[in-house]
This record gives structure tokens, C-alpha cells and sequence, in this order.
């Protein structure tokens, strides 16, 4: 198990040294995890497969067989290490979020025992259900990728004013009575949010501006809707500035956040990087 | 193992491992008569399986995880051959734990039994075409 040794040309080890740097850089392909644990090793080790096959097969060739070698097996293993990663944490979080969520709804399922206040037919409980679910797996995937409190504590704010915006619009009606149609323009505020995150690939800077942008998409819908006269008489103008005026200020503050993440990220980042 | 079921926490019986993965398999093998690092283990499997197998860095380091995760393998402080090359001291070494000289011989044991019974079926050395079926 002795490592390539003895004197070598400098030609060699010029070579060596640049597949040891190309392979240095193909690591980011692995997670994190194994990566920091195991990135030394591993670039240590092929860079003695580099010297022992100049050594041995005497040059050019041997380096390149071994690159062919070396590639597919990179991207396969690196492919099977993500997808195993990603299927652990995956399985816990859903398990997690998917045990929050039952308990819960069991609180309106205990109140409409106890009151009749409290209606909720199988449609409220699938609805309730999804929207708690998603909001919370969104959260613990999102925060999880975090590398401080300021990112954890912006994704909460959003993800909550996303939940009680769908919440509200949808279940009672922001603007005018339930069902009006004129709450379907908070679809476009969420839609905002949603591809702008997507975009932004989740960085706080991108996430700031993203938030920002689903602030002004709120203050334009209660503008329209002030403007327009839309809801009345369910609405007066001040309920929809109040109601709007509160998602507003979670947005601009959930955007502030972010920001303050951004400066404050380490070199571990909050992206959403391996 | 080697392939990765040692997610949730460590097994405790090495049946719970079983079956091994190839890789998995040749890395407690190369670790069975002594510690090795990471290239000296690729350089045992080679060795040993005739140049068939060859072990690359993400291979072996994606096994040498799950089994140090599993229990199976521990590194070594120890420097068994000192006189390597200088950047040795930065080498990390694996041996066998207790635990996974057991996986070992579990995993052997019914590869064992495999062969056996592969034996009494006549279909080790596999078995000659019949004139009638040619």
C-alpha cells in the first residue's frame, strides 16, 4: 500500500497537479457533508491513482484512462450520494411536519365536540390539512438549508403570511364577502413570491428583493381594490387597508430579514447549496 | 451497507447489514489483516481481485461513510507503515471494529452457505448442457 514515490519528472507532476486541481473542483458535486469529511482523502487518493498511472503506463494515456474512469463514477456516485441524502432528510421532515399537522387539526376536531360553533366538514379538514402540511414541510426543507437565525426567522415570517393570506382570502374573504372574486388577485401576490423564490434560488439577497416585490404586490391589490370600490359594503376601505396593510408589513419585514441575513451569512451560506 | 442502510441510526446485530454490498464486502476484506488508508485499500481490492475491481475516490469514501456511520469500521491512530510518503501523517486509517469483524464473518458465513448449496444443486462448477437440450 505504498504510495507512488522516487523522483519524477516535473512534466508529471504537472500534470498531476493540474487533475488534482479539476477534481478538487468536480468534489463540489458531492453533498456537503462528505465533502467536507472526506474531499482531502479522496483528492489525496487520486492523486496517487495520477502519479501511479504516469509511473507505471508512462505517461499521457494512463492519465486519460483513468480521467474516463474517474468521470462517470464521479457523476454516478456523487448523483447516488445527493438522492440518498436528500431521500433521509426528506423522509424525516415528512414524517415531522406530517405528525405537526395531525395534531394540529385535531384542536377543531376536539372543538366541534365540545361546541357548535365550530363546523368543519371533510373538504375544511383536506383543505386545512394541505395548507398546514405544505407550509410546514416549505418551511423545514427551506430553513433546514439555513446557516443562521435571521434566514430561519425570514422564511417563517413569509411562509406564515403566505399561509394566513391563502387562509383568509380563501376561507373568509379579504376583499368583500366570501367568495368574491375579487380575492383571486392574491393569487398573483403568492404567484410572486413563489416563482421570485424559485428564481432567487432561495439566497437571502434574491429572497429580499423577492419579498419586497410581494409587499408592492399587496399594496397594489388593496390600491385596485380601493380604487375600484371593490367588496363594498362588506369591506369599508379601512378594514381593506388594515387587512393589507398587515400582510404588507410581514412581507417588508420578512424581506428586511432576509436581508439581514445576507449580510450576516457566513462562508457556510444560507443558499441552498450542497 | 456499502450501498447505505445504516441511515437511521447504528444497527445492532450484523444481520441487520446483511447482505453486503460488493464494494462494501471488499473494503472489510481489505481491512481484515490490517489497517489501510483509503488508496491503500483501492490498491488491496485491485491486488487482490486481479485488476477486475477497481475502486474509485467517490466509491470507496461513499462506503468508507456508511460503514464508519454503521459502526462497521473505525479510524485508526495508529501509523502502521512509517515509512510512507510525507504526506502520510495527513492520511486517515481504517481498521475493522469488533463489531465489524462480525459483519465480516456473518457476510461470508452465508456466502458460504450460498455456494454450498449451489453445490448440492449441481450448479457449481456450473453444470454441463445436457445432449438433449444442445
Amino acid at each position: 500500500m505504498a504510495s507512488p514515490r522516487g523522483p519524477r519528472p516535473r512534466g508529471h507532476e504537472r500534470a498531476v497537479a493540474t487533475s488534482e486541481r479539476a477534481y478538487r473542483s468536480l468534489l463540489r458535486a458531492y453533498p456537503r457533508g462528505l465533502r467536507d469529511e472526506y474531499g482531502g482523502e479522496m483528492v489525496r487518493c487520486f492523486r496517487d491513482l495520477c502519479r501511479e498511472e504516469l509511473e507505471d503506463d508512462g505517461g499521457g494515456l494512463g492519465l486519460a484512462a483513468l480521467w474516463a474512469r474517474t468521470l462517470p463514477e464521479l457523476l454516478y456516485t456523487a448523483l447516488k450520494e445527493r438522492s440518498t441524502m436528500l431521500a433521509r432528510n426528506t423522509y424525516r421532515s415528512v414524517v415531522g411536519v406530517a405528525l405537526a399537522t395531525a395534531f394540529i387539526l385535531l384542536l377543531p376536531l376536539l372543538a366541534m365536540q365540545i361546541t357548535d360553533e365550530v363546523v368543519w366538514d371533510l373538504a375544511d379538514f383536506v383543505f386545512a390539512g394541505a395548507l398546514i402540511f405544505g407550509t410546514g414541510l416549505t418551511y423545514v426543507l427551506v430553513a433546514r438549508k439555513a446557516g443562521n437565525i435571521a434566514y430561519r426567522a425570514a422564511a417563517g415570517v413569509s411562509l406564515a403570511a403566505a399561509f394566513l393570506l391563502v387562509w383568509l382570502s380563501l376561507g373568509v374573504g379579504i376583499i368583500g364577502a366570501d367568495g368574491d372574486p375579487a380575492n383571486l388577485m392574491y393569487v398573483g401576490v403568492l404567484a410572486v413570491g413563489i416563482i421570485g423564490a424559485i428564481i432567487a434560488r432561495f439566497r437571502p439577497h434574491g429572497m429580499a428583493r423577492v419579498l419586497f416585490a410581494t409587499a408592492l404586490a399587496q399594496a397594489s391589490v388593496a390600491a385596485i381594490a380601493l380604487v375600484f370600490g371593490l367588496g363594498l359594503p362588506w369591506s369599508p376601505p379601512v378594514e381593506i387597508l388594515g387587512l393589507n396593510g398587515f400582510f404588507v408589513s410581514l412581507f417588508v419585514g420578512s424581506a428586511l430579514l432576509f436581508r439581514y441575513a445576507a449580510r450576516e451569512q457566513t462562508p457556510a451560506g444560507a443558499g441552498p447549496e450542497g | 451497507m456499502g450501498g447505505g442502510d445504516a441511515s437511521g441510526g447504528r444497527p445492532n446485530r450484523p444481520d441487520d447489514l446483511l447482505p453486503l454490498t460488493p464494494v462494501a464486502l471488499n473494503v472489510l476484506l481489505a481491512l481484515a489483516d490490517g489497517e489501510r488508508h483509503g488508496y491503500g485499500i483501492m490498491l488491496e481490492v485491485r491486488e487482490r481481485t486481479g485488476g477486475r475491481v477497481r475502486l474509485g475516490p467517490g466509491t470507496l469514501y461513499g462506503a468508507i461513510k456508511r460503514l464508519k456511520e454503521g459502526g462497521v469500521i473505525a479510524e485508526s491512530r495508529e501509523r502502521p507503515d512509517p515509512g510512507e510518503a510525507p504526506d502520510d501523517e495527513r492520511r486517515r486509517y481504517y481498521r475493522l471494529t469488533g463489531f465489524g469483524g462480525e459483519v465480516l464473518a456473518a457476510e461470508v458465513e452465508r456466502l458460504d452457505g450460498l455456494v454450498r448449496a449451489a453445490r448440492r444443486k449441481g450448479a457449481f462448477p456450473a453444470p454441463k448442457p445436457s445432449p438433449e437440450g444442445a
